[in-house]
Order: structure tokens, then C-alpha cells, then sequence
């Protein structure tokens, strides 16, 4: 049994080395490759400096948190009448730059449309119904060109007046004022669920989805690349040449691992260039920001800290069998899409045909890819609910060895599954991987050297069937 | 003994590819396998490489199971075969690796070989960009560089060009005297005749004829006469028990059953005073032997 596997495996080290060497030397590689790099590059690099050139992370830094307000003319108008005079000098000493007027609210919002930058019209209006004062409206009307966040604090002074005046009137006593603005969160969580804050569920939603993309990319895209070599050389007749040294199967072993290593570095290299990118742009954008945050116990405060707090929760059981599992699971989904990939491309006579053949091959690639990334939306839920949101459907597509490839990932990183369930999905979708390799050891022989009519799926079967 | 086929059989669902195909090399030189489109010989020189199993029989080398990963095995294919895209140099080196040679001596091979089929010019080229003789070329350079013991040569001379057929044919005499033992397909007779030894004539997957082809030709004897005189012969010939098979140019063909039927005719010929321009009285071609016993094995 084993010299008749070590005969027909013969010689696939020399068809790995070649198709290795000449696919790296292509021009669609080394230009894919670039391009590719390049773009991952630009928007590493953009994600990074553009947010901050834009003034966000500030809030990560620590700076920008008190905005100067640079209006030079506000008018207050109070038809509720709600706001004292003591409110005003209030506001005045905020730096708010009241300015008494005698002009009408229209008359105004006509002067501010045509006036230079700085100057701005914050109206106060009461929302009643039925003689009942429901609520107050703040509207701040400014002229063109004034600054954004200006106008956002000068708004949000006013609007604060108010709701403090609000309280106070009431009869609270001002020193109780910050007491009787305490907020209460709402969250419904199913018993035994974990709790999720605002962040980690925005990284149990990105992670998945990135990880999803870019492995579907890395192991479909390059399954295809198998499926078109074994075609080439099907329908250029240069197998017949190969066969009188090589049996059928080294070939494809060759073929797959010579590809799956070509989808491996061609990965690597375009996440060195994209570090290399974060590394470069960070002093100078959000990520050395968010690097600084995470290093500096002194910036974890507030937001900040659930920031943290989600990373460290997210990330936080990470270790070198991780990362091992995780190339495990990159390499068998590789090995399943590719095998049957490799039998698509020897099925067919003519290049032709081999779009027409990849159909079925496409259609599982992307039923695998959506099963892995559409459950994930569902996990937005967690937004509203703060309880962590793996629904029946994502849960499936761990196990299923379609989908795995592209969904375990992103749960090994995030701690999703547990070692044990981990370890059972691996093993699933190993078993058909050797399910598939079986089949492809069994007809391969056969079909590559049909010629003739394309034989389709079920032909490849009844012929693994019948041997 | 070295290379023996032995009662090999391939069916494909109802048909029979090949239906008992045996045969045996025992000393070097050249062997022909010969038929028609479909008669199964593809098919019979796949399993002889090992590239398809036979349903039943068996190939042996030297008294062992045939084993092309074991073996010094060089083969032409009838469908000329090279990666498009490739430059030559590095797929031949590629090809020749396959075959266990170490680099170097695949180089020296290989550049032994380019200059012997004057395509030193072509290494550095992709296969695209050369034309089909070319590529032919090429293609022999893979299946002769390992130097192998054992030449599979499927239609060797098919598209090309008169002066670069009989560059192929001075290899494979070459060949020849370096004691290679040497199977080749082919639809052109006159170049089986002028190479084999020894051939079967496939049909339908059935062996129709087999054996040494002076032995074949001995064996049907003298019985292809040709005659050309200026004058009209005809009734000379039917007196003779002779009809005209074939009117050519050159002359009116005949088949005889004996070389006696033939020197007959040829004394009458000579007393009746018509002028004789030729004569001749010769065996069957090996295109002839074919052409019958395809006919036959088809009327059957």
C-alpha cells in the first residue's frame, strides 16, 4: 500500500518546484502582485492618516476634547424664554460671543446667508401640545464657511443651558444637576451569552467579514489558477509528455501545493507591504494614535478604555496555536477548493469548456464564501441587544467544510468557538479533504486522458464509483 | 527478450480499443504499429507507457512489469505538446528532470541536441512563438535528451517539410545504430518500410497482420506487375488470365499468382513485336499489404 502511494506520488516535488518557479515568473502574477500591494498600500496608509487629517482620534489622543468655539457673533434668540440672563453670561464665559440684536429671527437667518464666516443664529423654541410644554428645539443657523466645529459647540452649549435650566426650574438644586443626568443602559442577554460592548461588536463584525473576503480571495481565486494549469496542460497535450514520467497524481499534488504556496506568499507579501504601510503612516495617523492608547495606561480612560477593554477581550486569548490552527485551516480549504478544482481542469478538452465546467466549482466557492459572511451581519444586533450575537446560521458555517475555510478563522482569532469545537470543525473539514483526495486519486487517472465530450460532475463520480 | 506486450485488451463501456494485442522486441531496431484512424493504436502505445491500464495482458521490460517512472522511455506523441507560455530551455530542463538527469547533463543534452536540429536560436523563446516544425523539433529534443533505451516515435514526420522529414529520419537512423530499441506509428508507409523490421497492422482494435515485413513481403512473393509498352496490351493480358488493376502514366499494373502468369505475358509481349518500355515484376508495397488487409479484416 504504501510503495504503490510512494509510485504514484513520485516526481511531485519536481512538478511543485516547476509550477512554483514559473507562476512566480509570470507576468499576471508579478503584476497582480504589485498592483494588489500597491492598492493595500495606499489604503492602509489613507485608513490611517486621512481619519486623523480630518481631526478624528483626538478623542483617542486626548487632545481636541475642549474646542475653542472661534464665532464672532452669536445671536440667542429664546422664544421660551426659558434662559436666564445669568444663563447668557453663562454662555459668555463658555466663550460663546453673544451679541444682543433687534433684527427678527428671518431677518437674521436673511443676514447670516449673506455674511461672512463666524457668525451664527441659535434659536430656543418651545414644543408644546395641548398648552403643554413637551420639549425645547435648539436650531443654530450660521453663515457659510464658518467653522464646523465651532458651530457643534456653540450648539451643544446652548442646548446644555437648556436642559440644565430644564432641570433646575423643576426645583433640583444646582448642585444635584450632574446627579439627575446619569444615564441608564438597557440590555437583553440571553443566560449563559457573553456581554459585548459597543466595540466588540463592531470587531466581531469587521474581523469576520475582512477575514472572510481575503481568504475567499486567497484559497477560491487560486483553486482556479489549479483548475486553468491542469486544463493548459490537458488541451496543449503536454500531460501525455508528463505521463511517460510522472503518474496522474503526483501532478496534482505537485500542482496544488506548488499553487497553495504561491497564494501563500503572494498573502505574505502583500501584508508586509501593508504593515510596512501602518508602520510608516502611523506616527503621522490614527494608528499610532490607537498603538499609543493601547500601550499608555493614562489614555485608557472612558471611550478610550472600553476601546481597550474590547481589543483585550476580542484578542486576548491569542497564542502560537492560534496561528497554527489558523495555517491548518488555510491549508486544508486550500486543498479541498483545489482538488476539486484539479478534477474540474482535467474533465474538460478544451480550453473552451473550462469556463462552462468551473460553474458548479464557482457556485460552491461562493454558496462557502456567503454562508461565512452573511451571518455575520446578523451580529450587528449585539449593537442594540450588548449581548454577543453567533447566531444557528454562523455556527454552521464553522462546521460546514464549504463554508470553514473562510469562517474559522475569524472565530479562532476572536475566541468565537471554544478548542474542543475548533479542533471537531478542523476535523470535519479534514476528513473531507481526504474525501475529495480519495475521489481525485480514484478518477483522475481517467479523465485526464479523456478526451472528447466534457464530462460533468456526475460522470466523475459514477466513474469514482465504479472503480 | 526486452519489450513484451502480451494479450493486452481496453474497452471503453461496449468498445474494444484494443483487443488482444501482443507482440515482442526481442533485439534493437525499429517496430511498426500500424492502422487506421481509430484502429487503437494510441490507445495500445498508452498502456505500453503505462499511461492507461489494460483490462487484461501485460507489458513487460526485460522480464519486469513495465514501469515508465522506472524506465529510460522517450516519446513523440502524435499531438505535439508544449506549455505556450513557457521559454524552452526551461520547460525541456523541466521535462528532462522528470526523467531523474541531473541539470548538467540535461544542459549538455539539450545542448547537443539544439544544435543538431539547428534551433539553437529557439531556448530562450517562448513555445508560442515558434513555428510547428519547430516546436516538432523541440518536442523530440524532450523525448531523446534522457539518451533512452526505449523510443515511442507517434507519427514523427507528420507537417513536416521534406527538408526537415529527412533531418528526422538521419536522427532516427542514428538512433538505429546506437542500438535503440524504437516504436513507431505512422500513416506514412514508405517511411515504415524504409525503417521496420517488424510490424502489426491494427483494425477495429484487432490484430490483422503481424510479423517481420521481408518475411510478409516474402510471403505474398512477386506478384505486382507492371508493364509499359507503345502498344495496347490488354488482349495479351486477358489471354494470360490477366486484368488490368490500375492505368497509370507509368504504365498498367497487374496482380499475378505466380511469376510465371507474369513472364508469359511477358513473352508474348516480346513475339508479338510490341515495343517494351517497362517491365516490372516486384511485391506488394507495404501501403498495398495494408490497404488488403484492412479491406479484408472490414468485409469480415
Amino acid at each position: 500500500m504504501k510503495s504503490n502511494v510512494s509510485a504514484a506520488t513520485r516526481g511531485w516535488k519536481k512538478v511543485f518546484g516547476f509550477t512554483f518557479v514559473q507562476y512566480v515568473k509570470t507576468k499576471s502574477f508579478i503584476v497582480g502582485t504589485i498592483i494588489v500591494s500597491l492598492i493595500t498600500m495606499l489604503i492602509v496608509g489613507g485608513v490611517n492618516i486621512i481619519p486623523k487629517m480630518l481631526g478624528a482620534g483626538e478623542e483617542i489622543s486626548g487632545a481636541g476634547q475642549d474646542t475653542e468655539i472661534t464665532l464672532n457673533a452669536v445671536y440667542l434668540v429664546d422664544g421660551s424664554g426659558i434662559l436666564t440672563d445669568e444663563d447668557a453670561e453663562t454662555l459668555r464665559s463658555a466663550g460663546l460671543a453673544l451679541t444682543d440684536t433687534d433684527k427678527s429671527e428671518s431677518e437674521l437667518i436673511d443676514e447670516l446667508s449673506k455674511a461672512e464666516a463666524g457668525k451664527a443664529l441659535i434659536t430656543v423654541t418651545p414644543q408644546e401640545y395641548d398648552g403643554e410644554i413637551l420639549g425645547y428645539a435648539v436650531k443654530t443657523f450660521y453663515s457659510p464657511d464658518t467653522d464646523g466645529d465651532s458651530i457643534d459647540a456653540a450648539s451643544s452649549l446652548v442646548t446644555g443651558m437648556v436642559q440644565y435650566r430644564n432641570i433646575i426650574d423643576l426645583g433640583v438644586a444646582p448642585e444635584d444637576f450632574a446627579a439627575s443626568q446619569r444615564t441608564v443602559t438597557a440590555s437583553k442577554i440571553q443566560a449563559g451569552s457573553d456581554e459585548w460592548s459597543v466595540f466588540e461588536s463592531m470587531i466581531n463584525y469587521f474581523v469576520p467579514m475582512v477575514f472572510s473576503l481575503v481568504l475567499f480571495i486567497l484559497i477560491f481565486a487560486y483553486g482556479q489558477t489549479v483548475a486553468q494549469s491542469i486544463a493548459t496542460e490537458k488541451t496543449s497535450r503536454v500531460m501525455e509528455l508528463l505521463l511517460t514520467s510522472v503518474r496522474p497524481l503526483a501532478v496534482v499534488i505537485g500542482k496544488v501545493l506548488a499553487m497553495g504556496l504561491v497564494s501563500l506568499l503572494q498573502f505574505v507579501l502583500i501584508g508586509v507591504v501593508g504593515g510596512a504601510s501602518f508602520a510608516i503612516t502611523a506616527p503621522f495617523g490614527i494608528g499610532g494614535d490607537l498603538l499609543k492608547m493601547m500601550s499608555d495606561p493614562a489614555a485608557q480612560v472612558g471611550e478610550n478604555a472600553e476601546i481597550v477593554e474590547a481589543v483585550n477581550s476580542s484578542f486576548g486569548s491569542l497564542s502560537p496555536l492560534t496561528f497554527i490552527l489558523i495555517f491548518v485551516i488555510f491549508i486544508l480549504g486550500f486543498l479541498f477548493f483545489a482538488l476539486i478544482a484539479a478534477l474540474v481542469g482535467a474533465s474538460v478538452s478544451r480550453m473552451e469548456d473550462l469556463a462552462q465546467a468551473m460553474q458548479p466549482y464557482s457556485l460552491l466557492g461562493v454558496l462557502g464564501f456567503y454562508l461565512a459572511y452573511f451571518p455575520v451581519m446578523f451580529t450587528m444586533e449585539s449593537l442594540d441587544t450588548g449581548a454577543a450575537a453567533t447566531n444557528p446560521m454562523q455556527i454552521f458555517s464553522y462546521y460546514f467544510p464549504v463554508s470553514s475555510p473562510f469562517a474559522l478563522p475569524s472565530a479562532l482569532l476572536l475566541g468565537t468557538l471554544s478548542l474542543p469545537q475548533v479542533i471537531v470543525a478542523v476535523l470535519i473539514l479534514a476528513a473531507f479533504v481526504v474525501l475529495v483526495a480519495v475521489i481525485v486519486a480514484r478518477v483522475y487517472e481517467m479523465i485526464i486522458l479523456h478526451n472528447g465530450s466534457r464530462l460533468k460532475f456526475g460522470d466523475i463520480l459514477k466513474m469514482a464509483g465504479k472503480k | 527478450m526486452s519489450l513484451k506486450v502480451d494479450n493486452i485488451v481496453k474497452t471503453y463501456g461496449s468498445y474494444k480499443a484494443v483487443d488482444g494485442l501482443s507482440f515482442e522486441m526481442n533485439q534493437p531496431g525499429v517496430f511498426a504499429l500500424l492502422g487506421t484512424n481509430g484502429a487503437g493504436k494510441t490507445t495500445s502505445i498508452r498502456i505500453i507507457l503505462g499511461m492507461l491500464s489494460a483490462d487484461s495482458g501485460s507489458v513487460t521490460w526485460r522480464g519486469k512489469p513495465f514501469c515508465t517512472a522506472n524506465e529510460s522511455i522517450g516519446y513523440l506523441a502524435e499531438e505535439r505538446g508544449l506549455y505556450p507560455k513557457y521559454k524552452i530551455m526551461d520547460q525541456l530542463l523541466y521535462f528532462a528532470s522528470l526523467k531523474g538527469m541531473k541539470k548538467s547533463d540535461a544542459q549538455k543534452a539539450l545542448d547537443y541536441w539544439f544544435e543538431r536540429l539547428g534551433v539553437q536560436e529557439y531556448r530562450d523563446k517562448r513555445a508560442e512563438q515558434l513555428s510547428k516544425g519547430n516546436q516538432q523539433k523541440i518536442q523530440l529534443i524532450a523525448a531523446l535528451a534522457p539518451d533512452p533505451e526505449l523510443l515511442i516515435l507517434d507519427e514523427p514526420l507528420s507537417g513536416l517539410d521534406p527538408v526537415n522529414a529527412e533531418l528526422f529520419k538521419s536522427v532516427i537512423r542514428e538512433e538505429i545504430k546506437k542500438n535503440k530499441f524504437v516504436i513507431m506509428s505512422s500513416h506514412q508507409m514508405s517511411t515504415i518500410e524504409e525503417f521496420c523490421r517488424d510490424i502489426v497492422i491494427l483494425n477495429k482494435g484487432k490484430t490483422v497482420l503481424q510479423g517481420n515485413l521481408n518475411e510478409i513481403k516474402k510471403g505474398y512473393g512477386r506478384v505486382k506487375l507492371t508493364v509499359k509498352c507503345e502498344g495496347d496490351i490488354s488482349a495479351m493480358a486477358q489471354e494470360c488470365g490477366l486484368s488490368v488493376t490500375e492505368e497509370t502514366p507509368n504504365g498498367s499494373s497487374f496482380n499475378v499468382s505466380s511469376e510465371e502468369q507474369a513472364h508469359a505475358l511477358l513473352h508474348r509481349i516480346m513475339d508479338s513485336g510490341v515495343p517494351l518500355i517497362k517491365y516490372e515484376l516486384r511485391e506488394p508495397t507495404l501501403n498495398e499489404i495494408f490497404i488488403e488487409k484492412v479491406g479484408e479484416s472490414d468485409e469480415k
